[in-house]
């Protein structure tokens, strides 16, 4: 391994990146569109949904409980309707997806201390809106149920039921997320999620290119190494991570308020092995695959989308099915999501995240090796 | 292996699969030669070359270049050799000294040496006062130039050329031409291929390829001879290649091959061969405008190898 081969491979590499301006943008573009894209527009948070009302019993009980929805923030209310029919159509045009109807009578029965009912309509277009929205809606009337019930209580048998209330209550906390923002959970993520996928697809096209070019034939005809080819075109994309990794927790933690709980130091070191892995897998896809289009195509396929669907990112892999799950453990991402999130929201340290980093490490040994195992043999 | 022998190949064999790239053959290059190698694409020159430079690994049969087993050793010899590969391979996007300064670097050269050698390269390819452009955007006979350049910034003794005229101004590949004969006169030895029959005639030796097999080696008059005032040349006007089909199917016509609207017709050894062309012409009612014998060209001796190789 001669020290200036992989200097002068390395240059040129740099050269090539800094001039194509299709690879910054993929470098640097894109985790900056998936981070603004993630942090403002695809938030998993369900506020503000749209309500309709329809109040045919016009009571202090009515209003009470149509504004305990809209107080919360979950619901804000766009407007009354004179008959259940009306919600459909406003579903149906998408101006609310939930409407709520209170009979006439609520008040009346309320007040004789009977069981009245009000009843909220979803749209269930979209299933996982459609149950937060029902969710909230208990959650929010289900206290207010208990005290109308407490004071009717109290006005028909004179007792004191000031402090009365449910026998069993679960009173839950969510710790490390405590408001459960989503932009805390997926920035986390989202920098195993662009490190992957960038690093992964830069990567496969760079050796790739030289094959197609014929490059790569006059590079072989020079004393230099395979394996000096293959570590100078990882210098220059390990240090692109790095700028990656700076740009996204930076705007995470300046622009989200993500907690960074954890040791910046281990985040380097784990984001560094997690890179080398995602390059490494690049570099195998590129000398195997010998032509750009081929090696785009399994880039996406075996990198792209498995970092995104199955890692864990947005979907829990304990909710995929048992066969799917056991096919997660060999994505390197779904291992290092782990790393990140724990690092960022738990404050998690070395003795924590060792199996994980263990994973990782390897990882990053093993597709190198091969890597280069089958470019010497490609060579040949 | 004599001392002014540079590459000897013994049996030398290649296998992609079942496919025989190269079949068993076997030459040898005294220095200071310019050696071509001369065949149809597919004919197995580059996998040839690519065996000499020690990229690619013999199936069998054996190879020494300056006095290294290429089966063996082939990292040995890279240093020692230029090789320019037939798609005149520069980064694009790197400038004309960015690129020689790569590949001055690769083979090991010293800073001072480096510039003195990028100096000559630059100065070799026409190219003073362009250092700092993209060779992306240099014109092809330029960007061949500087490819030279590119594999002789190390001075080797032995250059390998892989189709170094492919695509480029005919002026151009005169230029070339005689940048090769002046660096073979120096004691460079240069292998060559082509599939330009005219310009293979500048090569000391050829070698015919075909079929991964050699089907014919000896200086450019020596394969000429023996088809010396056997090859008619027929102007015949229109529909040559019919023509010639017709008149290949005649006793005594060895070959009879179209070039542009004449047709070169080898006639079988001891025959009068304008008395023969003309009773075969005769023989098919043709008209033909004139009938003269003429000299053979490295072109009517490829096809008549190849063709009596096929048979």
């Amino acid at each position: 391994m001669s020290p200036r081969r992989v200097f002068l491979m390395a240059r040129k590499e740099a050269e090539h990146v800094l001039r194509d301006s299709r690879s910054l943008y993929l470098a640097l573009g894109i985790p900056l569109v998936l981070l603004l894209l993630f942090g403002y527009a695809l938030t998993m948070d369900v506020d503000q949904v749209p309500l309709l009302v329809l109040d045919r019993d016009q009571s202090s009980h009515s209003r009470l409980i149509t504004n305990a929805l809209v107080r919360s923030g979950a619901f804000v209310l766009v407007g009354s309707m004179d008959s259940p029919d009306e919600a459909i159509d406003a579903f149906m045009r998408q101006e609310a997806t939930a409407a709520l109807i209170i009979e006439k009578g609520l008040a009346r029965r309320l007040d004789r201390g009977e069981r009245a009912q009000v009843q909220l309509l979803v749209d269930g277009t979209n299933a996982n809106d459609a149950s937060i929205a029902s969710g909230y809606a208990t959650a929010i009337l289900q206290p207010l149920a208990m005290d109308i019930a407490l004071k009717s209580l109290a006005r028909r048998t004179g007792l004191d039921t000031s402090r009365m209330g449910v026998p069993l209550a679960v009173r839950s906390r969510n710790w490390f997320n405590q408001a459960l923002r989503s932009q805390w959970y997926l920035v986390p993520g989202l920098i195993a999620v662009i490190l992957a996928m960038t690093n992964v697809l830069l990567m496969a096209l760079t050796v790739s290119r030289e094959w197609e070019r014929g490059t790569m034939e006059q590079l072989l005809s020079t004393p230099v190494r395979p394996a000096e080819i293959l570590l100078g075109k990882l210098v220059p994309y390990v240090v692109i991570g790095w700028a990656q990794m700076l740009l996204v927790t930076s705007m995470g933690v300046l622009l989200f308020d993500v907690p960074l709980r954890g040791n910046l130091l281990l985040l380097f070191v784990a984001s560094t092995l997690f890179l080398i892995a995602s390059l490494g897998q690049g570099l195998l896809i590129s000398v195997v695959a010998r032509n750009q289009q081929v090696a785009t195509m399994v880039a996406v396929l075996s990198g792209v989308l498995p970092s995104m669907l199955l890692s864990g990112f947005m979907s829990p892999i304990a909710s995929m099915p048992k066969a799917l799950q056991v096919f997660t453990e060999i994505i390197p991402a779904r291992h290092f999501l782990v790393i990140t999130r724990g690092i960022f929201l738990k404050g998690s340290g070395l003795d924590e995240l060792k199996v994980e980093l263990v994973i990782v490490g390897l990882f990053a040994v093993l597709l190198l090796a091969i890597a280069n195992k089958r470019f010497g043999a490609e060579v040949k | 292996m004599t001392e002014s022998t540079v590459i000897e190949v013994e049996h030398l064999s290649r296998l992609f699969g079942k496919f025989r790239a190269v079949d068993d053959i076997s030459f040898s290059v005294t220095r200071g030669e310019i050696f071509g190698f001369l065949g149809a694409n597919g004919a197995g020159k580059t996998t040839t070359i690519r065996i000499l430079c020690g990229l690619l690994s013999p199936t069998s049969g054996k190879g020494r270049v300056l006095d290294i087993d290429i089966g063996k050793a082939p990292e040995r010899v890279k240093p020692l050799l230029g090789y320019m590969s037939q798609k005149f391979s520069l980064y694009p996007d790197l400038t004309v000294s960015e690129n020689l300064e790569l590949y001055g670097g690769l083979y090991g050269l010293s800073s001072s040496r480096l510039a003195q050698r990028r100096a000559f390269a630059v100065e070799m390819a026409g190219l003073v006062g362009q250092e700092a452009v993209l060779c992306a955007t240099l014109p092809l006979g330029f960007k061949q130039r500087l490819a030279l350049g590119a594999a002789l910034l190390h001075e080797p003794k032995l250059l390998f050329l892989d189709e170094p005229t492919a695509g480029v101004a005919p002026r151009a590949r005169r230029e070339f031409w005689t940048l090769i004969r002046s660096l073979a006169s120096s004691g460079t030895t240069v292998f060559v291929t082509s599939h330009y029959m005219d310009e293979v005639e500048n090569c000391d030796r050829i070698v015919l390829m075909s079929r991964g097999r050699i089907a014919a080696l000896g200086t450019p008059t020596e394969l000429k001879q023996g088809l010396v005032g056997r090859i008619v040349r027929i102007e015949c006007g229109q529909e040559p290649a019919r023509l010639a089909r017709r008149l290949r199917a005649h006793e005594g016509v060895v070959d009879a091959q179209p070039f542009g609207s004449a047709i070169h017709l080898i006639v079988a050894p001891g025959l009068d061969p304008i008395n023969h062309a003309r009773k075969a012409l005769a023989a098919l009612e043709e008209q033909p405008r004139s009938v003269e014998v003429c000299q053979p060209t490295l072109e009517d001796v490829f096809i008549s190898v190849v063709s009596g190789v096929a048979r």
